[in-house]
């Protein structure tokens, strides 16, 4: 069977080139010089190795040349001339590839054994040669690195990096919890705060109000006082104006009464009784002859009358129709005559008759005016004495009112004094009243923005706490005091994971160290390295120890150089054939050809031996001055 | 820690130690642990 291998542009190769390899058999590459022989083995190497994960093997492949240093811009794997490089190994049906940009970038990645690094190669610049060389003893990368132990050590730090941030979360998640834990209890506290402040608030309020009621109903009371007093002296001046109003009607009264009585003393005074009586008098005299010469006259005219009633009558007993008028006893008179005559005397009676009831009329009439002006008199003095006496009445009213002036008056002044001892009292309860006002306002203020401030540290505890009340753990949001025993238990798993894999680095470090040194052993038997007693690694700190025969101990910067090849040879195959016998490939240099030939052949023989037991491509390079580029070809053993 | 996950670790371990595996498996061990606190907390 064979394996394909193409290389385009690695390293010194530019272009694509592709070799066969046989399998179970030593295969030669055959070179001359800068052809290319180097970058086969590293193309051959990165396609088997990579991908790198372990440092220490990064460094490796850095110091091997097919990885690019750190920070550098220049993949060295790949051709200075071109811009990737490309390996490819087929093996049947299974095809690796490995291609890389000159940037570094790994476009496409293998799954190989990052361990072939270390022991599928025997070249030049292999760890074990560099390391003897150097007289470097510290081999512990052998039982580390190569064995199992590696990857448990990988698991391990794994688990450690996981435990590290488990228990960083958990310390956050403590210190989350522990403030959260401050926070609730401040804001218990600010809580007790808020609720004194609004009791004292509260109690603020009520005292205001019950103040206020206090100061309120003072006030009313005052006012109400003022105002009962104002009534009061509102209603005794209206007292006094309906005194002075009575006291100018009865004043004006007063006046019209003197007014008439002095018009009535006027009046009294203008009827002069003694003169209406003299005229009277008078006047009744001369009515008095007027009535005696009416007498008279009538007398006489009835006298006539009686004179001719008679002689009518006479003359009609007598039947004369004449006769001489008995008056003036001259003439002679006829009966119609005397008729006419006593007619005309008896309405002459009548007419004085008549004329005497006139002057007994006005007679009376003046006697009356007398009895009026007497009556007139007294009713004047009547009237006057009502007036007199109204107007004592009017004056001790008068009197009376205006002694009750001076009280009313009093009283005002006295009303006003108290409405202005009120209205001070007023004042300074107003002013009270302000002043407590603005303290307990001023106190309410400052506790109102107390309070506005705790409730608004509350909220911001709240809205911490509601922030903080999940924590993300795995794929869930749990609470935190949850996700804190989560990670305890977390941490509790991780530390008897630890434990395991520590226990199970040691085993295969030991299990290592054991196989290794027993297989070098037998393989320096096998290969004739008789020049030495014992090559192994110690227990606990992996050196490597070499004992020259009879057992004495040579340390490795003492040893020759060819000395070292021939260790670093046995050490090589060894850990090939202990730690990486399912991959197989091996790659040797020209390291063996410094060797004599007895031991170039049995190392050779020995490793054709294994090629064919193994089924391994076991690849050597050569300098072959005569080929003009690289030949691979199966070896032939001479013998 | 028992024999199951001590066999699925040296399976982990001998298939190379691979990061996605172990984180895998430290991922559903943890996912694990919390469906189990989380029900012992009910």
């Amino acid at each position: 069977m064979k394996a394909r291998i193409e290389l385009e542009n690695v390293g010194g190769i530019r272009g694509k080139v592709s070799f066969e390899i046989e399998q179970g058999k030593v295969n030669e590459v055959l070179a001359p010089n800068a052809m290319g022989k180097t970058s086969f083995v590293r193309g051959l190497a990165v396609v088997l190795s990579a991908p790198y994960r372990d440092e220490f093997i990064i460094n490796e492949a850095i110091n091997l040349g097919i990885k690019g240093e750190r920070g550098s811009k220049w993949e060295e794997l790949v051709n200075i001339y071109e811009e990737y490089a490309r390996v490819v190994l087929s093996i049947n049906s299974d095809k690796r590839e490995y291609m890389v940009h000159k940037d570094g970038t790994v476009k496409k990645l293998p799954f190989g054994d990052e361990r072939f690094l270390l022991a599928g190669l025997l070249t030049g610049e292999c760890r074990t040669i560099r390391q003897l060389l150097t007289g470097d003893d510290k081999f512990n990368w052998i039982v580390n690195k190569l064995s199992l132990a590696n990857f448990y050590e990988a698991f391990y730090k794994e688990v450690k990096r996981y435990k590290d941030s488990a228990e960083r979360k958990r310390a956050e998640i403590e210190r989350k919890i522990e403030i959260i834990s401050n926070k609730l209890r401040e804001k218990e506290e600010l809580e007790k705060q808020r609720e004194s402040i609004s009791k004292s608030l509260e109690e603020i309020k009520k005292k205001l109000d019950r103040e206020k009621q206090k100061l309120l109903e003072e006030r009313k009371a005052l006012i109400n006082d003022i105002n009962v007093l104002k009534e009061e002296i509102e209603k005794r001046k209206g007292e006094i104006r309906r005194i002075e109003k009575k006291k100018d009607y009865l004043e004006k009264q007063l006046e019209k009464i003197r007014n008439e009585i002095k018009k009535l003393e006027k009046e009294k005074k203008s009827i002069n009784l003694e003169d209406i009586r003299k005229e009277v008098e008078k006047k009744r005299r001369e009515l008095d002859d007027k009535i005696n010469e009416l007498k008279k006259l009538r007398d006489e005219y009835r006298g006539n009358v009686n004179l001719f009633q008679d002689v009518l009558l006479v003359m009609r007993r007598h039947k004369k129709e004449k006769t001489i008028c008995p008056a003036c006893r001259k003439s002679v008179l006829t009966i119609e005559e005397v008729e006419a005559n006593i007619t005309e005397y008896e309405e002459k009676v009548r007419q004085i008759n008549s004329e005497i009831t006139k002057l007994n009329i006005e007679k009376e009439k003046i006697n009356q005016k007398v009895a009026g002006a007497e009556r007139k008199i007294r009713e004047l003095d009547r009237r006057i004495e009502d007036f007199h006496k109204e107007m004592k009445d009017i004056e001790s009213n008068l009197r009376k009112i205006m002694a009750e002036m001076p009280v009313i008056k009093r009283e005002i002044e006295r009303n006003e004094k108290e409405i202005a001892k009120k209205a001070r009292k007023l004042e300074e309860l107003e002013l009270k009243t302000k002043e407590e006002d603005e303290a307990l306002n001023n106190e309410l203020k400052k506790l109102e923005r107390h309070l506005s401030e705790i409730s608004e540290k509350i909220g911001s505890i709240k809205g911490f706490i509601e922030e903080s009340s999940t924590e993300k753990v795995g794929s869930r949001w749990v609470d935190p005091s949850v996700a804190n025993k989560i990670y305890l238990h977390w941490i509790a798993f991780l530390d008897s994971l630890a434990d395991y894999l520590r226990q199970k680095i040691h085993e295969h470090r030991e299990a290592a160290r054991t196989k290794f040194n027993q297989r070098i052993k037998d393989l320096m038997i096998k290969l004739g390295f008789t020049e030495f007693d014992q090559i192994a690694l110690t227990q606990d700190d992996y050196r490597l120890v070499v004992f020259r025969k009879g057992f004495v101990n040579q340390p490795i910067r003492t040893l020759s150089m060819s000395e070292k090849y021939a260790i670093a040879t046995l050490l090589q195959i060894t850990l090939k054939e202990t730690y990486l016998p399912d991959i197989p490939f091996f790659i040797v240099d020209e390291v063996i050809l410094s060797f004599d030939e007895t031991r170039k052949k049995r190392i050779l023989e020995y490793l054709a031996e294994q090629a064919r037991r193994n089924n391994w491509f076991i690849i050597v390079t050569k300098l072959a001055e005569e080929e003009k580029g690289i030949v691979v070809k199966p070896l032939e053993l001479v013998g | 820690m028992n024999e199951k996950t001590k066999k699925i670790i040296d399976k982990i371990v001998s298939n190379g130690a691979r990061l996605e595996d172990i984180e895998k498996f430290l991922n559903k061990k943890l996912e694990e642990i919390i469906e189990k606190v989380i029900r012992s907390e009910g």
